[in-house]
């Protein structure tokens, strides 16, 4: 018989995820639901009471706990106010409302692969997953790391404790998509991020969902375009560099070949918004 | 554990488990608004508030409710009256099956608790949480900004939208009092009240539950079954397998009878045809038990070759699907036919020969599904006389009864068959899927078994609509006279023929009675494969054979550098013509049928206005210079549908009257949401002239309600509604006799008029005197009356869609701009419903353009048996939308008071109009459905 625990502290927590007697699973609701029977473990742990579900604004860092809810992250002033309301679009467009207000940023960590708008954001914003360790020490891993390709695993013990993302000045995003309708789940998402001065983008990040199998960073194709003058010619020339760095696997949604070209195609055209956020 | 919360209002304290959802503990504390729908979280129908917040109770541990505060729509209600939005819901006729409505009223509640000034992407953020089948979601925000407005203290006019949309052509047109009035659904108030009226909603005392054991092979033989250690189970009552169930081959398809062949099924086979195919039931004391009772039987399988392609299945050598011996009237089980259907006249080649241009196109149509929120679900128990008692969700009560009887061996008097409300059925619930073996586990065990299918069980071993491949060849003259069509098709009918002969009979008519022509040909192979079983779903082969035809029209009309709206009405079938085709095509013998009522000019011209057609001739409507990726169309198609089955559908009705001058109507008619019980109840108020809540009406029992063949064939308005009509002028006769009696008047100069009956002088009784008078005073009788009807016509329904997109020329997404869909179905009877079946089906059927699809791995498991993976459209993502009833005239003399059909040729057109503005948009055709982003890209590639 599965047990149900909601502990009032941390500590009481972690005591609880790290038991050797019984496999506890802390409840991060994805934003793709389970069906409660694909709950594993001996016990759900419900970390609705440990505070972890607030959004810090600090000066260099906002800190998003990992009870936020995906509603809470498109709602948010602090997060839409940044970065172009990106994480606010993303997290918007993952679930539908009701959805939305039970799905979590930690069910979303350990659930990347779909949807992942919310996912290819955090890795474009070169977000850090902090994790509690069982003695309440903190961990921090930056979120490739975490995300191992697609395959996050919590360490028995461990919790989420929160996601900490880098606020630095003339940081711009975007994000695009192509999917059957609107609300559909995405055959190919994605986001780009760059810290724009007049002419150049810095520290360019391009995120990539749908044409490998896991949600990744497109490394190569950032460093093409660091130090570069940042120009239309540019942003367009970045479709045959993207398609270099995928390896779709083809599905019912999509064919290989279809999601290739659209990591290329949208990738182009996030570069272009960003150029366009240059000149404005 | 136990846990504590507030429930609407009053605190409680239960027991639950982790593995308990909060949907199931809150049904099981009374809250019966809050719905099994899919328990993945996807489609909403289970919300609830919690603390505010608008939750999925079906993915949600119950123990998560301690402490908290929940409200569902049980704690809306406020006594009689209704709370505003409430309110708003029922008067903009937002609720159909009413399934989703708690869900959507909720979801409002949560929106107009933070913001009273919403705007309408608010309100569809809010609405895009709950997903709905039957109405596209445009009368629901109506509701949402409706009750904003209550909320806000305005004063909030009539909600007259959907009469606004019934347009009159100059001719005049006859005024009623209750007919073309968008009176109240009679049911609306206890539906978004969330009182228990679905199958569901209701727990009988030792009730089993009973599951299904299905196939993980797409075809295989059952070696052996061993049930021994699943029947040992504590708490398994019973397990039902091809051992010991009766061998009796039927077709399930819910039709009149006898069921068209081929006669291909049993309720327990030795063989499976599927994956999601039978293969045991079982009765146990809970679900989980159920599943476990599944887990220990053991199957002895001997795995055979399966084929999924229509056209593989057909030739030489390919795996036998249907090689049992008793299977009956199968065409060709040797190459998988189910049947083969040839029709023609004229000399085909003669006439291609003689065209001075010949277009030919292979399309190819994907398999869909209906995806009612209320999953199929039956109840069945023995009353106290012993006789079985089936309560199910099913769109045909008394098709059920006959066509179990021989299955379960219990004759059709002690089987009673009861339909309450459904959750939507669109076709899926033509069926007997789930209610023979509920029945046999009742006879079994002696109880109560509720048997039901989760959302993956109705993805996979429901029904769908078939997939086909259509080849249609068309000639014309240079002039743009068409001289011959062909149309040759083959259907993929999945495991079993079910309603395949008939649904393609249907394909091919609709694909070749909109247009004359010299000379036409079909040509129809409906074949077997190791897939899911298609089957009914609104539209019936229409939707196919309309997006076939009118895309090859509109391709013809561009090669002939025609205008594609003055192409189509030089050759549309016209009011006085016969419709050739149909004297060869039929599901029995062919009715001859030709075109009376019509209307189709008037709205070509209506949509036309709406969408602005001639934008198309522009350059700058095309593209934009600042969106270089985008580039836009428009496009259109005629759609043309039946009205009942000739000759065969029937409905009767049965009515008497009460002391106070109310009247019981029973009807066997079959109200899915769509509204039938209001609009039949409208039609005896018009005859009788009294208001139409004096009506009382009881539907879908059938030991109670006289014979319907059910919701199916858009007969409902048409052939149950002249029965109420006959019935209540029998019944007019009769009042009329008993009030010449009382006021010693002739009975031929009295007339009704406001529950009354008056003399030419002004004297007049009341039909309560009347009623108390005939029942009680003097020569007592019952004033009461039968009437069946069925119509040797069945007149087609015209109208238009016209469909405005945005193709993005880099990626391939077609977004859909607008819609406009104009129909002229004779007198329309409930404007507001109407309405609501327009937008719906219009909804349901841009999903089938755009995105919905069943898709398949290469051993034939359904990959995407969930909402999420199958898209149905959410509020938030609807087009602009339009729709307009264009009466002409008295309408359709053969109809009651003029009305004919409206409740599937709104899937008709869209496909083909989109596909149609996607090729106006980029200059190619896409010869496949759905439409979906990857087809566009690789159609615009192809051109470089």
């Amino acid at each position: 018989m599965m047990k149900y625990y909601r502990p009032e502290t941390v500590k009481k927590t972690l005591k609880l995820l790290g038991s050797q007697t019984e496999v506890c699973t802390p409840l991060y609701f994805p934003p793709r639901a389970k069906h409660l029977s694909q709950w594993q473990g001996d016990a759900l742990i419900d970390l609705s009471n440990l505070g972890l579900d607030t959004i810090k604004e600090k000066s260099k860092e906002i800190a998003v706990g990992s009870m936020v809810s995906f509603e809470t992250l498109a709602k948010s002033e602090i997060i839409h106010n940044r970065w172009d309301g990106v994480l606010s679009e993303a997290a918007h467009l993952s679930a539908t409302g009701a959805m939305r207000n039970l799905s979590t940023v930690g069910g979303v960590l350990l659930n990347p692969n779909f949807p992942a708008e919310v996912i290819l954001v955090f890795l474009a914003l070169d977000a850090v997953v902090i994790l509690l360790d069982e003695n309440g020490k903190e961990v921090r891993i930056p979120i490739e790391a975490f995300l191992n390709d697609g395959k996050p695993t919590l360490e028995r013990g461990m919790l989420i404790k929160e996601v900490i993302l880098p606020i630095r000045k003339n940081i711009h995003c975007a994000l695009e998509r192509v999917s059957r309708s609107k609300s559909d789940g995405s055959i190919v998402s994605v986001v780009v991020k760059g810290e724009l001065t007049q002419k150049t983008a810095h520290n360019v990040r391009i995120a990539v969902f749908g044409a490998n199998p896991a949600p990744k960073r497109c490394h190569s194709a950032e460093s093409y375009l660091s130090d570069k003058p940042f120009t239309y010619k540019l942003a367009e020339s970045i479709e045959e560099k993207i398609q270099d760095e995928t390896e779709a696997v083809g599905d019912y949604r999509g064919s290989a070949e279809y999601r290739e070209a659209m990591a290329g195609v949208l990738t182009k055209r996030a570069l272009i918004s960003l150029k366009k956020m240059m000149k404005a | 554990m136990e846990i504590d919360f507030t429930l609407n209002g009053k605190e409680i304290s239960c027991e639950a488990e982790p593995t308990d959802t909060l949907l199931d503990l809150l049904r099981y504390r009374g809250c019966y608004s809050v719905k099994r729908a899919c328990y993945t979280g996807e489609c909403g129908n289970c919300a609830v508030l919690m603390d505010g917040r608008l939750l999925p109770s079906c993915v949600m541990p119950a123990p998560q409710a301690q402490g908290h505060t929940i409200l569902t729509v049980e704690g809306l209600n406020e006594g009689k009256d209704l709370n505003p939005i409430q309110k708003a819901f029922v008067e903009t006729g937002a609720i159909q099956c009413g399934f989703c409505t708690p869900g959507m009223v909720l979801a409002t509640k949560a929106l107009l608790d933070k913001n009273l000034y919403p705007s309408l992407d608010d309100a569809k953020d809010a609405l895009g949480s709950i997903l709905c089948r039957c109405t596209g979601y445009y009368q629901p925000l109506d509701a949402v900004m409706r009750a904003a407005a209550y909320l806000r203290g305005e004063t909030v006019p009539p909600y007259t939208k959907a009469d606004e949309s019934v347009l009159f052509t100059n001719e005049s047109c006859p005024d009623f009092s209750a007919i073309r009035q968008s009176v109240q659904k009679v049911d609306a108030v206890k539906m978004v009240k969330g009182k228990p009226v679905y199958t569901d909603d209701i727990e009988l005392p030792g009730m089993l539950h009973g599951m299904l054991m299905t196939s993980p092979y797409a075809h295989a033989r059952i070696k052996n079954i061993d049930t021994s250690a699943a029947e040992a189970l504590p708490g398994v009552h019973a397990v039902l397998t091809y051992k010991n169930v009766k061998r009796y081959v039927y077709g399930s398809g819910g039709q009149t009878y006898p069921n068209p062949k081929p006669w291909d099924q049993v309720c327990l086979d030795n063989k499976v045809r599927f994956v999601g195919d039978r293969v045991a039931a079982v009765a146990a004391e809970s679900v989980e038990l159920c599943k476990k009772a599944i887990s220990l039987i053991k199957v002895d399988w001997e795995i055979l070759p399966a084929v999924f392609d229509m056209e593989e299945a057909m030739k030489d050598g390919a795996p036998i699907i249907h090689d049992e011996p008793d299977c009956i009237d199968v065409a060709d089980a040797s190459h998988n036919k189910a049947y083969v259907i040839d029709a023609n006249y004229g000399d085909l080649e003669k006439d291609f020969a003689e065209s001075d241009l010949v277009v030919e196109r292979v399309f190819h149509t994907q398999q869909v599904q209906q995806t009612p929120l209320e999953p199929h679900i039956v109840i069945s128990w023995l009353d106290e006389n012993d006789r079985l008692v089936i309560r199910t969700s099913t769109q045909v009560p008394f098709h059920v009864r006959r066509i179990i009887s021989p299955l379960i061996d219990v004759p059709v008097q002690n089987i009673r068959v009861i339909k309450p409300r459904i959750g939507g059925g669109f076709g899926a619930k033509q069926e007997v899927l789930l209610e023979d073996l509920c029945a046999l586990l009742t006879l079994r065990t002696g109880r109560p078994v509720r048997f039901y299918f989760d959302r993956q069980d109705e993805f996979r071993s429901s029904r769908s609509r078939h997939p086909d491949t259509i080849r249609f060849k068309v000639g014309v003259t240079k002039s743009g006279r068409i001289k011959a069509i062909e149309m040759d098709m083959i259907e993929n009918t999945g495991a079993y023929g079910v309603h395949g002969f008939t649904v393609c009979n249907v394909t091919g008519t609709r694909g070749l009675s909109t247009y004359r022509a010299d000379s036409m040909r079909f040509h129809a192979d409906i074949v077997y494969t190791n897939l899911p079983v298609p089957g009914a779903f609104r539209g019936y082969g229409g939707p196919q054979g309309i997006y076939g035809i009118e895309c090859i029209i509109d391709e013809v009309a561009e090669k002939l550098k025609m205008d594609p709206i003055k192409f189509r009405m030089k050759n549309v079938v016209r009011p006085g013509e016969k419709i050739k085709i149909m004297d060869k095509l039929a599901e029995f013998d062919p009715v001859p049928q030709k075109v009376n009522s019509y209307g189709l000019d008037a709205c070509i011209r209506k949509g036309m206005e709406a969408i602005d057609w001639n934008r198309r001739k522009s350059k700058q409507f095309h593209s934009d210079p600042s969106k270089p990726n985008i580039c836009r169309g428009i496009g259109m198609s005629i759609m043309m549908h039946g009205t009942a089955i000739a000759g065969i559908d029937m409905g009767a009705a049965a009515m008497k009257i009460n002391d106070d001058g109310s009247f019981n109507l029973n009807v066997g008619a079959t109200d899915l949401g769509t509204g039938s019980d209001t609009i039949l109840a409208q039609m005896a108020a018009e005859v009788l002239k009294i208001p139409v809540s004096k009506i009382v009406v009881y539907s879908s029992d059938t030991d109670f309600t006289p014979f319907d063949v059910g919701a199916y064939a858009s007969s409902t308005t048409y052939i149950s509604g002249m029965a109420v009509k006959k019935c209540a002028e029998k019944i007019k006769e009769q009042v009329l006799e008993r009030a010449a009696l009382m006021l010693q008047q002739p009975k031929d100069d009295l007339y009704l008029k406001d529950e009354k009956v008056y003399a030419p002088n002004g004297d007049h009784v009341t039909m309560e005197e009347i009623a108390l008078h005939s029942l009680h005073r003097k020569d007592q009788r019952q004033i009461a009356a039968y009437a069946s009807h069925v119509s040797p016509e069945c007149p087609p329904v015209f109208g238009t869609e016209f469909a405005e997109v945005e193709v993005d020329i880099e990626t391939g997404q077609v977004t859909p701009i607008k819609l406009v869909m104009t129909v002229s179905p004779g007198t329309v009877i409930n404007p507001t419903t109407a309405i609501g079946q327009l937008e719906g089906g219009q909804t349901t059927a841009l999903g089938y353009a755009l995105c919905e699809e069943m898709c398949y791995d290469n051993q034939g498991n359904l990959l995407n048996p969930r909402f999420g993976d199958y898209h149905i459209l959410q509020a938030d993502e609807m087009p602009l939308m339009e729709s307009y009833i264009i009466q002409e005239g008295d309408g359709e003399k053969t109809g009651p008071f003029g009305a004919k059909a409206l409740a599937e040729i709104p899937t008709d057109g869209v496909a083909p109009a989109i596909a149609n503005a996607v090729a106006n948009a980029i200059g190619s055709r896409i010869d496949s459905l759905p439409i979906y982003p990857e087809k566009v890209w690789r159609a615009i590639k192809s051109q470089h």
